[in-house]
């Protein structure tokens, strides 16, 4: 049973990404006064991809049949760790900060690689500025994950999201525990910029331009087609759910056991919302940053996240 | 030297090394735990305990198997070959002699033997940069031995004996750390790493995978004996020591690969890198007896045995892959490389392989005990209240800030190197069985170690009792699942073909291989980022022409330079360049009766000095 409902939760997780990427995406044009698309396009443009050929570059060699794969199953396999809305996740025993940093950076290994596979320059640029952002967003994103951990005192995730999560309902209880509000609240701060940073948003990167040059993300992948771009695609939604997640437990830890499996999925749904139109209007309201101007965003979520573990060192 | 005549008097001598770690495994095998050899003027000890039994067995294997690749891997080299090929083996022996040594004299002895014949194999190119290189590499070397050796004469000097038993215990503050000073100059721990990127890539790159793979190790052994079997106490300032340095190494090592085009040089960054690792690890460890919290100890002891192992696989097999790249091109710079790929589709798979996993990406064996000491990390900043804890914080951090330099310097090395067009160099040969073989088991072992980790690691916890927390990852579940989801995508996706075309690049049709990436290229925004930590030079030259918008050359140049050898090693050299100079106008003048006034006053001294120490009149 067990088993059965952390499959489930996984599959939902799975099945959502697109959902919110596609709310993000209708949200944004609603802002800008488009009339927008559907919320369940980016689903139809999938299954579009997935019925077109692949074409590859003559030029390339297996790491360009490979690398689509390998970016798409660090982030299908982060949705089987970590408990969004149920307790025990199929894969929680394994769901440790540096597995969840180390998936993501495989991933990053394997679209940079895949860049550089198709003998033009632009995949250069690309893969060179992927690298460059992640040189600044993955301490901090250490930092961050390693003081939720040393805040509850658990080394594995998901036991540390229900410490949480057992926490709030103390909270509500007769006998409240400590609690910390800073804590999350600054852990959510810097995960929002992490957040903007790793899955190609707009103050670091734009993939809506026409231009390849201002892109990072996208360059990386500009000349994957049918099946494979539909992974790549897939990936990059699982990856914005994942870390939108992560954000949306910190917001309101509520964590259900099997009573109350629906009610916890119905406030993780709300709180997706709720995340997915912060991310637009922060979206909306910022320009694209000129490159060498990210790393002052960054290093500010890097001061951030050390202030965090430092807190939660004496907490 | 032609390949008919080569071959036929290298045949007997290209088993040399081959012979020399077999006969390592089998005196493992057969020697008694300890013994005495007696030689003439004294006795060497020998013993072989837990520490020396890992070391040596590590040495064991990494030299077998780049034996094998040596067998194939003989035509390349230059110079004396059959000379090379039995210093190999000396070499080998040495350093197995060295782990297994149990008393100061042979084991100097034999560090001596392994410094001089690596010192040999270096400079075996006898090109005109081996001979500068070499020097460099000697001055260094004996520099660190001075240091072991004057260690060791303290402790003698204390115990008033020889061997390693009665050492056990008894060194104070000073007598380790200038013990670790010596052997940190052997491991290449910055500010003493100057010496490593010259000498491993010029070195033949069997031995370069030798060298990086295993003799780096003998001075990781040799801190480890210092730290945790002489040392009196356990030190705090050791500690701390070690784990600065360690992240300077860390740090300093995965900047400078990342940016290194050489083939053969960005790994020898990568192990200063690594070996900053280790000594982190060493610290760590050190801090967890001093606070006598078992956990911290175990763990991190457990990382610098496991991480040594790893590490030594897949140097070695990435020396070994450059050694053939090198030997398929004639080319040392990655900006000329490209698409070999297609030359080698094996090579290129078993490279691609070690450096997904040198990179630590799961479910590697080198992610594993890095996992380990993130693991130890955490334990340590776990303890609430300790303000010795607050330097865990910057570990952390560049852990962190190292691994993704680490996964962008091997992005950089297989897309340079391996994928896209050839950008010049020409192939001439392919890579033989033997040498393939050589660089394919140590890859082999890496991936079942990453994927069934958890054996080896009981193995390791027996044996020096470690008591390991729960590590929370279990590669075996993942893979399980990732299984799954790969068949329901290959489902999904079976009906789907794949054409060949070309790369759009914009629709210009000119075929224009140096439209690629370069090292520079892929490099250029973190070396923005972090530009204090080089020294560059770098220069536009234009051609004369009025025409300014329509230039018909333009040439870019830029050189990356190690800023401590800059900054520090260039600058002190000239100070004492300069003292010397000012001595030798006084001293040195061309007279021959100052000349016989130095020696009459030597003789004067001499007489005083005797007179004052002895009350005797002469």
């Amino acid at each position: 049973m067990n088993l059965l409902l952390g499959i489930i939760q996984a599959l939902m997780v799975l099945m959502l990404a697109p959902f919110f990427a596609g709310f993000i995406h209708k949200l944004k044009q609603r802002i800008r006064g488009q009339k927008g698309i559907s919320v369940f396009q980016l689903y139809r443009n999938l299954y579009k991809l997935h019925k077109k050929e692949i074409v590859l570059s003559k030029d390339t060699s297996l790491v360009s049949r490979l690398a689509p794969y390998f970016y798409f199953l660090p982030h299908a396999l982060l949705c089987f760790m970590l408990p969004f809305f149920y307790e025990s996740p199929l894969l929680g025993n394994s769901s440790n900060p540096v597995v969840l940093l180390y998936l993501l950076s495989l991933s990053i290994f394997f679209m940079t690689l895949y860049a550089l596979d198709q003998a033009s320059s632009f995949g250069a640029l690309g893969s060179s500025r992927e690298w460059f952002i992640s040189s600044l967003s993955e301490p901090s994103a250490i930092l961050l994950l390693f003081s939720l951990c040393i805040y509850t005192g658990e080394f594995n995730l998901s036991h540390a999201f229900l410490t949480l999560s057992n926490e709030l309902r103390s909270f509500f209880s007769e006998h409240p525990s400590r609690f910390s509000i800073s804590i999350p609240f600054l852990l959510l701060f810097t995960l929002l910029i992490l957040t903007l940073a790793e899955n190609a948003r707009i103050p670091f990167d734009n993939p809506e331009t026409h231009l390849e040059l201002t892109m990072v993300h996208e360059a990386n992948i500009l000349e994957a087609s049918g099946p494979h771009l539909l992974l790549f695609e897939y990936g990059s939604y699982l990856r914005l759910t994942l870390f939108l997640s992560i954000m949306s437990i910190l917001i309101f830890p509520f964590i259900g056991d099997s009573t109350f499996y629906p009610l916890a999925f119905a406030l993780y749904l709300l709180k997706m919302l709720f995340l997915c139109i912060l991310i637009a209007f922060v979206e909306s309201f910022n320009a694209k940053m000129r490159l060498f101007r990210i790393p002052n965003v960054l290093s500010f979520a890097f001061v951030l996240s050390l202030l965090t573990l430092i807190l939660s060192m004496e907490a | 030297m032609s390949e008919g005549s080569s071959s036929g008097s290298l045949s007997v001598f290209k088993h040399a090394p081959l012979v020399a770690s077999s006969f390592i495994a089998l005196s493992l095998l057969l020697l008694p735990r300890e013994f005495t050899v007696q030689l003439g003027f004294f006795e060497a000890y020998f013993k072989l305990d837990a520490l020396s039994i890992f070391f040596s067995s590590l040495l064991a294997f990494v030299s077998f198997y780049v034996s094998i690749y040596t067998i194939g891997y003989v035509s390349e080299l230059k110079g004396k070959a059959h000379l090379v090929l039995i210093l190999t083996g000396v070499f080998i022996l040495s350093m197995f002699f060295t782990i297994i040594s149990n008393d100061l004299i042979s084991f100097l002895f034999f560090w001596e033997i392994m410094s001089l014949s690596s010192f040999y194999l270096v400079i075996s190119d006898e090109g005109k940069e081996s001979s500068k290189v070499g020097f460099i590499y000697l001055l260094m070397t004996h520099l660190g031995t001075a240091f072991i050796i004057l260690s060791f004469l303290l402790l003698y000097i204390k115990t008033s004996s020889m061997s390693f038993d009665s050492f056990r215990g008894s060194a104070d503050l000073y007598i380790v750390l200038l013990a670790l000073l010596g052997f940190s100059v052997k491991a290449g721990i910055v500010p003493f790493h100057v010496w490593l990127p010259y000498a491993h890539p010029v070195a033949p790159s069997n031995v370069s995978a030798l060298m990086s793979g295993v003799m780096l190790n003998t001075a990781i052994y040799g801190m480890m004996r210092f730290l945790f079997e002489f040392s009196s106490s356990n030190f705090l300032f050791t500690s701390l020591l070690l784990i600065v340095f360690g992240c300077l190494s860390l740090v300093y090592g995965a900047i400078y690969s990342l940016t290194e085009s050489s083939v053969k040089k960005f790994l020898a960054y990568s192990s200063i890198e690594n070996m900053g690792l280790l000594v982190i690890g060493m610290g760590l460890a050190n801090l967890g007896l001093y606070k006598e919290i078992l956990p911290i100890y175990s763990t991190s002891k457990a990382f610098v045995l496991l991480h040594t192992l790893n590490h030594s696989l897949l140097k070695s097999s990435l020396f070994m892959g450059a050694g053939v790249m090198v030997k398929m091109t004639h080319e040392y710079s990655m900006n000329r490389l490209g698409g070999l790929s297609k030359a080698s589709p094996l090579l290129f798979y078993l490279m691609l392989v070690s450096s997904v996993f040198i990179s630590a990406l799961p479910p590697s064996n080198v992610f594993f005990s890095e996992l380990l000491l993130y693991k130890t990390l955490f334990l340590a900043l776990n303890i609430k209240g300790d303000p010795s804890s607050y330097i865990l914080i910057l570990v952390l951090t560049l852990l962190a800030l190292s691994g993704v330099f680490v996964g962008a310097t091997f992005v950089k090395f297989i897309g340079v190197v391996f994928l896209g067009k050839s950008r010049g160099a020409k192939v001439s040969n392919k890579p033989s069985v033997a040498e393939l073989f050589g660089i394919a088991l140590p890859v082999a072992l890496s991936v079942s170690i990453g994927i069934y980790p958890y054996p080896l690691l009981s193995i390791l916890s027996n044996i020096y009792s470690l008591s390991l927390p729960d590590l929370n990852y279990l590669p075996f579940n993942l893979l399980f699942v990732s299984f799954i989801l790969l068949l329901v995508i290959f489902l999904a996706m079976r009906k789907n073909r794949a054409r060949i075309y070309e790369t759009w690049i914009c629709g210009l049709d000119e075929e224009n291989p140096s439209a690629q990436a370069t090292t520079l290229s892929q490099t250029y925004s973190i070396r923005r980022l972090f530009s204090m930590f080089y020294s560059t030079v770098s220069e536009i030259n234009f051609d004369a022409e009025i025409k300014k918008y329509f230039r018909s050359s333009i040439l870019y140049k830029e050189e990356l330079k190690d800023i401590f050898e800059e900054k520090i090693y260039k600058r002190l050299a000239g100070y004492i360049l300069a003292v010397s100079d000012q001595i030798r106008k006084i001293l040195q003048t061309g007279n021959i009766n100052l000349y016989i006034s130095y020696i009459f006053l030597t003789l004067l001294l001499c007489f005083l000095i005797y007179i004052v120490l002895t009350g005797e009149k002469p």
